[in-house]
């Protein structure tokens, strides 16, 4: 492995409390860092994204009148990739009773508050909606998996990333990135919440 | 004392921002009738958590057609009386909260004043004090200017929301989000437009709109914000819906019936009289009658916001209909689909009405809750038929 990762990761990990990646980096860091998202097409706000995450920092905004709901569950788009789906209900919803997605899916009331869901129960291009029961209340939510072109475009770029020569660690980040940059948010909150 | 003239400070300072001729003409008649304005604001203030029977007699109620069967009289719970329900348009007879800078100042300090005065009075004995009156009239009336909401609160909302790196800039929109967004936008804010040519009486929105709204596309979550200033804020996944448009007119309903301006001014004044709080629990806990008096007295408080919110929800599903009907940049078919769906949503957040909460449930919503979700389909299907869009 090349010198310039591990600095970075080093660099990564020194600064998780700080506030901002940007201000974090030294001018070099920054600059290698920036070139690998340039050849990539990843833009460095999607970045920031990730490194929100990775920081537990839960973005601005809400409906008034609506609570708040557990972060690492599907919502909006999803990428379906083969790989089990990663999810995470934090402590503060409670302890996880049941959790079940529509059409047979999945269903199951024997689950931690980490857990994952086969992603051979889904199929590209279907609309789907969970409900998830914990000791606290109830919660939806609902997701469309993607399909044709879309779903090529954010495979190539992760497996663009996959054969980069970089650290297991910043390859998750850059996944996230790239994940956020195609609006896979569940998919990229997943990959992070992987590495927590 | 002090705390009060805080907020008399504010208000002078917020109404010499919005224009000071018309504060001062406003003034002037609202002194000229002073009295009447003292006893007519702080009775409608306390009316509702003093238990005051007569205050029932002259409840106005909303039109009939237009709200559900028993919008007025499921408020009573915990001494919520129909004179609450009457601050909020439930049935949106107009789209545009009446804003006369000059009429709500002068009430507002009519009624802070004398409010002030009785404190006085009474030695400081707040239990059941005008003060109360003076902290309800200041959440109830509208005093915040536009000009500040947008100056101040909006840009630190904003710089909250751009920091969190969770808005999607104008120039980073490669799928064209800001387009549909702003589309939907514009077509709803014809109807207000026609809404502000026929309310000449309203001499502020005559002569400007209350607020040049601006539409914020957030990468986040499946919903949509309103923030006193002006600002909506619309997740990218919510523009994929079916109830983008309803949802969006829903939330330029609470900006331009000063739903937020409301809720900032409530939490300005709780937390300037934060200490008479204090001391008022102090006092009362030493002894059991005075405990049990307060903790019911803070209960119907806490009642009365939860109202306040799920009021506010109804008002704005009107609202967002009568705008959507009246724009007429929606076809019926579209706006139809778009509520469906929107009721479709309410069913997984549903709330219970006051009347089916206990008290300590009560006690333990959040300060924003949302209706029962049975109510507002009802309620949305009948402003559907008043609209003639069914």
């Amino acid at each position: 492995m090349s010198r310039k990762p591990t600095v970075l990761i080093w660099v990564l990990v020194i600064c998780m409390f700080s506030i901002n990646p940007v201000f974090a980096l030294d001018d070099e860091d920054k600059g290698w860092l920036e070139s690998k998202l340039e050849t990539l097409n990843l833009k460095f706000r999607h970045f920031g994204k990730a490194w929100d995450s990775l920081n537990n920092q839960k973005a601005y905004g809400g409906r008034r009148d609506l609570p708040a709901s557990p972060d690492v569950l599907p919502s909006g788009r999803v990428l379906l990739d083969g790989k089990p789906l990663l999810m995470v209900v934090e402590e503060e919803f409670g302890e996880v009773q049941s959790f079940s997605i529509s059409g047979g899916a999945f269903s199951s009331d024997s689950l931690s508050n980490t857990f994952t869901v086969p992603a051979s129960s889904m199929r590209d291009g279907e609309k789907y909606e969970w409900s998830l029961k914990t000791t606290k209340g109830t919660y939806y939510g609902d997701f469309k998996t993607i399909s044709g072109n879309k779903k090529k475009k954010a495979l190539k770029q992760l497996a663009e990333i996959e054969a980069m020569a970089i650290d297991k660690d910043l390859k998750v980040m850059l996944r996230a990135t790239s994940l956020f940059q195609n609006k896979l948010r569940f998919n990229a909150k997943s990959e992070i919440a992987g590495i927590k | 004392m002090k705390k009060l003239l805080t907020i008399t400070c504010l208000m002078f300072s917020s109404s010499l921002l919005a224009g000071w001729g018309d504060f001062t003409k406003g003034l002037g008649d609202s002194f000229s009738k002073m009295g009447e304005d003292i006893s007519k604001t702080v009775d409608q203030a306390s009316g509702a958590i003093s238990g005051d029977d007569k205050e029932e007699e002259k409840t106005p109620t909303a039109k009939p057609a237009a709200t559900s069967s028993d919008d007025q009289n499921r408020y009573y719970k915990a001494g919520v009386k129909a004179t609450d329900v009457s601050k909020d348009d439930l049935a949106c007879e107009e789209l545009i909260e009446e804003f006369s800078l000059a009429d709500n100042v002068s009430g507002f300090l009519s009624s802070g004043l004398n409010a002030g005065m009785s404190v006085f009075t009474s030695g400081g004995d707040v239990k059941g004090s005008a003060l109360e009156s003076a902290r309800s009239a200041a959440k109830q009336t509208n005093w915040l200017p536009p000009e500040v909401e947008k100056a101040v609160w909006g840009e630190l909302l904003l710089g909250d929301a751009i920091r969190g790196n969770s808005i999607l800039p104008r120039g980073d929109d490669d799928d064209g989000l800001y387009k549909k967004a702003d589309a939907i936008l514009e077509g709803i804010l014809k109807a207000y437009s026609s809404d502000v040519k026929k309310n000449d009486k309203n001499e502020f929105v005559s002569d400007s709109f209350p607020y040049d709204v601006q539409i914020l596309i957030r990468e986040e979550g499946d919903g949509a914000s309103a923030y006193a200033g002006g600002f909506i804020v619309v997740s990218d996944d919510l523009l994929e819906k079916d109830e983008a448009v309803f949802t969006i007119s829903h939330e330029v309903s609470h900006l331009m019936k000063r739903h937020e301006t409301r809720a900032i001014q409530a939490m300005l004044v709780d937390s300037v009289e934060s200490v008479d709080e204090i001391k008022k629990i102090k006092d009362s806990m030493s002894n059991i009658g005075g405990a049990k008096n307060l903790l019911t007295e803070i209960i119907k408080t806490k009642a009365k916001f939860v109202f306040f919110s799920q009021s506010q929800e109804i008002a704005a599903d009107s609202c967002g209909i009568k705008a959507l009907a009246l724009g007429k940049s929606t076809s019926k078919r579209d706006i139809l689909k778009a509520t469906n769906a929107f009721k479709k949503q309410t069913e997984k957040v549903s709330g219970k009405s006051l009347e089916q909460m206990t008290y300590m449930e009560i006690m333990q919503q959040p300060l924003f809750s949302h209706p029962a979700s049975d109510d507002r389909k009802h309620h949305i299907d009948q402003h559907l038929k008043l609209h003639k869009v069914n």
